[in-house]
Order: structure tokens, then sequence, then C-alpha cells
């Protein structure tokens, strides 16, 4: 209990730095006021008083909640900044956004492969570094570029990801052979993945990051590459996984999917947040009724972007 | 008629853009390839290199092959020619038919059948040439033998010299239409029953060369002519960059894997869609649930798989051999006392290489299961090498002592391998603490 209080205690700290800076921003630059990325960042995290462990509207504790000051590639070059990201238990987030707009770059953040990331961010509303390895054995990660090691096969792949996951021979087996099936890849089983088509390595990441069953899934672009059986297979094994518990945080510039799949969004425009929320939120603030598509939205959104960048 | 009209109607020049000509550019590419290897070997072969190792070793080397020359060994004139002219065809087996093709090429150069066809007859021209002086300089380095005591003529090893130069061009030439026309198990079970004919069949007419040059260099006119015919066949062949490009990457590939292990951005893919070694996936190792098991599982047969490594690994078996066969055998025991370190180091470089892959980094590993992996897997790839070092020992006091002493072809290899264990054990703690150190 104490633990938790003194956790509480340091989360609130960190914010109230970062809302101190972000005060301090405003006030210096009131120009920017129109700025829907800042103006979205603030009403976030005035919104968002309980750090790490607030529980949504709808009850469900937060999974992984991340305050990203800024994060980028070099020292003084943020791709992405001002931007808190809250993911529940079984909720699918879409994070989407033009091309270059840090959507990927996000990402990386999260997996810690940036090397400036100035961020707080907490699992299950504890912060990443007192949550050890939990937060990153709890992941799973399906990249836009499949990643796969030129001499193993397929089989190995999943034997190795089954190992860091501490999965029995037999899980292994079960799971695997029902993914391999899902994916139309029990054929290819002892064939190096190196030597598939873009759209079969594809495949091979989503049956390694469904092999296992990690709370939460973080698909950078899920559909490039896929043949339209096999979206339809990944749409459902995201339901199946959803009400598991596991949640989802997607990239995609395929709209009418994500909007079919998501729960929330957040739509990424030049490294910041210009909107964030469910559909009829997000509609809502491009100025649309409740029956708009995401799409329009996306539309209204960005040109508005480019227009205050303008 | 519009601008784009007239540029798009404009003729696609056939033999020169400006002042570049087939040749010129073929010219530059293969001195930008060849530079370029040039400039990966000064990373090794700095001054202190050279100073210190090439040139003492250059000196020795020149020393023995003088004193060699000056006096053969005496029954060296009894010795069948054969095994140095299969000594002379064994090189032409290496090399490639080769281009200097570029994936831009498919833009445009490639789509021009003249431009194709004519850097196609480069290649050809280049392997020819390069074959000449690879020939030309063995059968020097050997013609202080050849001539005095096999009796040849000056004409013979002129003849000899295009002979075996055409064989390998007529040889490089069937290696690329066997690749261009098969894959996998086909490829292979083309390639190695005519690479077998080809070592034998060679040698065995140089010999009958050998004797009449006129016949060497009908042979050699022969091979030629049937070169000529499977390069005419080549430069009608559509469709060939993307394997052109591969046979670039694995020359250069090939060139400089020793010198840059640790930092080829493009290692070679395998050539096939399934292993050839565990082509179902089955374990090398027994094991069921443990993740230090499958870890060091996955690497050995990773490592196995690699040609690259496992050719390194049997270079260093024979360089070792040699070290423990040449020296008095105390020398012998303490240099075999030092290969296991030697050996470990080097495994130990490719598990840490082979860890940080971005598909094994998409994963969590404990320190332990790292460690205890790493132990395991370096042992076991370890033991075969330093087994057979052992086994060597033992044979060499054996023979030089008899008797009981044979004992040793036993007690060495069981002493190998707790040594190797001891070996294995202080590097990784060596590691472990300079990880700690940092």
């Amino acid at each position: 209990m104490a633990t938790d209080e003194a956790a509480n205690m340091t989360n609130e700290t960190n914010l109230t730095n970062l809302a101190n800076k972000q005060n301090m921003t405003d006030k210096a630059d009131t120009a920017n006021e129109a700025d829907l990325t800042d103006k979205a960042t603030r009403e976030n995290m005035a919104d968002e008083p309980n750090k790490g462990n607030e529980e949504s509207e709808q009850g469900s504790p937060s999974l992984l909640r991340a305050v990203i000051e800024e994060a980028g590639y070099e020292a003084g070059h943020p791709i992405v900044r001002n931007i808190v990201l809250d993911v529940r238990s079984g909720e699918r987030v879409g994070l989407i956004g033009p091309n270059g707009a840090g959507k990927s770059t996000l990402m990386k953040g999260l997996l810690g492969q940036l090397p400036h990331w100035r961020a707080q961010v907490y699992w299950r509303g504890e912060e990443e570094g007192n949550a050890g390895e939990g937060l990153h054995s709890a992941i799973a990660y399906i990249p836009e570029q499949p990643i796969v090691y030129e001499r193993l096969t397929l089989w190995e792949h999943l034997v190795l990801a089954a190992a860091s996951a501490g999965l029995s021979e037999d899980e292994l087996n079960e799971r695997a052979d029902k993914l391999l099936r899902r994916f139309r890849l029990s054929g290819f089983r002892h064939h190096y993945p190196v030597k598939f088509s873009k759209g079969m390595q594809q495949k091979t990441m989503l049956i390694v990051a469904f092999l296992l069953k990690p709370d939460l899934y973080l698909v950078d672009e899920p559909f490039i590459g896929l043949d339209p059986g096999a979206v339809l297979e990944l749409i459902d094994a995201l339901e199946e996984e959803r009400s598991r518990g596991a949640a989802v945080l997607m990239t995609t510039h395929v709209l009418d999917s994500a909007e079919r799949m998501c729960d929330r969004f957040v739509l990424v425009s030049d490294g910041g947040a210009a909107a964030s929320g469910t559909l009829e939120e997000i509609a809502k603030q491009a100025g649309f009724g409740p029956d708009a598509r995401l799409f329009d939205c996306f539309h209204r959104l960005a040109s508005r972007e480019d227009e205050v960048e303008a | 008629m519009t601008p784009s009209d007239s540029a798009a109607n404009r003729p696609v020049p056939s033999r020169s853009v400006g002042s570049f000509t087939p040749s010129r550019l073929f010219a530059a590419r293969a001195a930008a390839f060849w530079t370029t290897i040039w400039k990966c070997w000064r990373i090794v072969l700095d001054w202190t290199v050279c100073l210190y190792i090439v040139l003492p070793g250059a000196f020795i080397a020149v020393g023995i092959y003088r004193d060699f020359m000056r006096e053969p060994p005496p029954g060296l004139a009894e010795f069948p020619l054969y095994p140095i002219l299969l000594a002379l065809a064994l090189p032409q087996l290496a090399g490639k038919y080769r281009t200097f093709a570029e994936s831009g090429d498919g833009l445009f150069l490639h789509r021009n059948p003249q431009w194709r066809r004519r850097f196609a007859k480069m290649g050809f021209a280049y392997g020819g040439a390069a074959r000449l002086l690879v020939t030309s300089i063995a059968v020097m380095t050997l013609s202080p033998v050849l001539l005095p005591v096999f009796g040849l003529s000056a004409g013979s090893l002129g003849a000899l010299v295009v002979y075996y130069t055409a064989a390998g061009l007529f040889w490089s030439m069937l290696r690329d239409r066997v690749a261009l026309s098969w894959k996998g198990w086909r490829r292979w079970a083309a390639t190695l029953p005519a690479g077998a004919a080809f070592v034998l069949g060679v040698p065995a007419l140089a010999e009958r060369g050998a004797a009449s040059p006129g016949a060497a260099f009908l042979s050699g006119a022969a091979f030629l002519a049937a070169a000529l015919v499977l390069l005419l066949w080549r430069m009608r062949k559509k469709g060939t960059l993307l394997h052109e490009i591969t046979v670039e990457n694995e020359s250069y590939a090939s060139l400089v894997s020793w010198v840059l292990m640790d930092t080829m951005e493009k290692k070679p893919l395998p050539r096939q869609r399934k292993p050839i070694l565990f082509a179902r996936s089955q374990p090398l190792l027994p094991h069921r649930d443990n993740v230090a098991d499958r870890l060091a599982d996955s690497w050995m047969k990773s490592v196995l798989r690699r040609p690259d490594l496992v050719k390194q690994l049997f270079y260093t078996l024979g360089v070792g051999a040699a070290a423990l066969a040449l020296p008095p055998i105390p020398f012998a025991v303490i240099v075999w006392l030092g290969l296991p370190f030697l050996v470990v180091a080097t495994l130990r470089r490719y598990w840490t290489q082979w860890l940080s892959e971005p598909y094994l980094t998409l994963f969590v590993w404990s320190d332990q299961a790292e460690a205890e992996a790493s132990r395991k897997a370096t042992a076991w790839l370890a033991m075969p090498l330093v087994l057979l070092w052992a086994l060597l020992i033992g044979v060499r006091i054996g023979l030089a002592f008899g008797g009981i002493a044979w004992i040793a072809v036993a007690a060495v290899p069981a002493a190998g391998y707790y040594w190797l264990r001891a070996a294995n054990d202080i590097l990784i703690s060596f590691a472990a603490s300079r990880r700690k150190k940092e």
C-alpha cells in the first residue's frame, strides 16, 4: 500500500514537472495557441491526473501509459513530442497519421530502441523502471518490416520465441500447430523464412507474436503485405486475444480496417497528438457529426494541421 | 510533337552513353571492386602486421621455396607428374563468371540488349585474363621443378598455361549455366559430378599435353570453343540480372568475409529454401523445456548451417593440426594447450554476434540462460576440434616413444576434454567480469 502511494507520488511529481514545463512553454509561445498538437496534448495531460494507475470510464485498469515528452534519434531533434498514450486491457488503440508523422518512432521508443527518449512509462500502474523485465516480456512487437534470422527454419523461430516466453514443448506444439494452420504456413514449417515472400514473412511475425500470448501487442502497419485471407485471420486472431484481455496498440494507414478494429485512436501529426479518443470524439474534434468516417476525420484534421503549419 | 514525345522517340544509345562505353563502365566497376577489396584488407594489413608478420613470413617462404628448388628432394623424379597437374587444376574450380552487374542496371543498362551482350563479352574476357594471370603464376612457380626434374620444355609449359586457362574458363561458364538452369539439389546433382569429372579429367589430359605441346594447345582450343558456345547461349539468355547480382554479392562476401566477419551488413543468405543440415528442424541436443538448451541448440545449428563459419572452423582445424604436427613434441604440447582458448574465443565471438541479431533481440533472455547456453554451446562445437588435435598429439607421442606411450592416444583426448571445459570457463568468466566493469 505504502509502495503504491509512493509510486503515485512519484508519478504525480513527474507529471507535475511535465505540466509545469508545458505551462512555461505555453506562456512563452502564445502564438502557438492554435497549435492542435500542443492543445491536444495539454488536454490529454489535464484529463489524466491519476498517472499510471487510474481506471478508465469503463472501469478497466490502464495497462500501458506513456507520457512522452520527446523522442527521437538525435539529441535536440525530436521526432515525437508531448504525446500521452494510454492503453487498457482488452482495448485496441490505433495510432494513425500521415507518412513521417512519427508513429513508428513512437513504437520504437516504447520498445526501448530509441537513443533519445524522455518519457515516463507506466506498466500496470508501476513506472517502467520498477516493472523490471515484466514490461518487455509482456509485450509482443510485430514490426512493419519482418525480422527473421536467415539460418533458422520457421519452426526454429517459433522454438526460440517459445523459449524466451518459457513455454513448454507441449504448449509450443499445441499453439504453433494451430497458428501455422490458421495462417496457412503448416507446409513451410521446415523452410527458411528468409526465403519467404514478404507476406509470408509478415505471417511468420504474426505467428511468433500470437504464440507468446502477451498482454500487449505493438503492431506496426499489420496489413501491409498480407493477402485478404490473412487480413481476416489477423482480425479474428486479434479479436480472440482481446477477449482474453490482451490489448493492441497498432499503427496503420488502412483507415477502414482501423475504424472497424480499434476502440480508440490517436492521430499523430508532425510528431504530436493532433487528436485522440473514440471515433465519436475524434469526429467531434474534427467538427463532424457522430456518423463521420475515420477517413474524413483524418483528412480534415490533417488538413487543419497543414494550415496551422502554413 | 512535345518535348517529352521527342524524348520518348529518341533511340536508346546502343553502344555508349556520352563518353561512357560498356567496356569503360566494366573496367571502372572492376577497378572499384578491387579497390574496395583492397581497402577492406588494409584494415588488417596495417604496417605493423606487414612489418612483423607478412614480410618475415614472405621472406621465410621464399627461402624455403628457393632451397627446395635448388635442391629438390632426391626421389622427386620418380614422383608421378599427375598430382602436380591435379594441384594446378584445383584453383581452376574457384572463381565465377562475373559481369560486375549492379542492381541499378535493371533501370536502363540491362534492358539494352547491346549493352548486356557487351557486358557478357567483357565478363568473359575478364575471366580469361584473370585465369591466365593466376595460371601463369602457378606454372612459373612450379617451373623450376617441371623443367629440369620432369623434363618438360618451355613450350610445354606455355601450352599448359593456355590449356588450364581455357579449361578454367569453360568450367566457369558451365557452372554459370548450371546455376541459371537449376536450383537446390538439382544444381548440386549437376555440379558435383561435373566438378569431379573436371578435377580428374583435366590433369589426365594435361599429362598427355605435357608430352606433346600441340595436343595441349588443341585441347585448350577445344575447351575455349566449348566456353564460347556457352557464352553465346548466355548472351541470348534474358532475365539474368538477379543471378548476376547474386554472383557479385557472393564474390564480394567470399573475398572479405574473413576480414569483416563481425561487421558485414549483408551476410551470405542460404541458397536453399530448406536447410540441408537438420532438414526437419530436429534438435541437435536433446532438450525439452530448458531455455538455455534451446538457445544453445539454435545457435549451434545456425553456425553449422553457415558455410563461411564452418569453413573458418575447418581452416582453424587444419592450421592447428599443422602447428601440432611440425614442431618437436614438447612445443606441440604447449601449442595444444593454447589452441582450445583460440577456438573458444572464436566461437564466443560468433555467439555474441548471433545474440545481437535483430530477431534474437526481439526477446528478453535472462543473464543466467545466456551464460548457461553459451557455456554449453561453445564447448560442444569446440569439442571435435580439440579432440582431433589431442588425438594427433597422442599419436605423435605413441610413434615417438612406442610401447606404453601409446596410452597417450586415449589419455590426451581425455585430458583435452577437461582442458577445453576449463578454457571455456576461464574465457566465460573473463567475459563476464569485463561486462561487469563496463
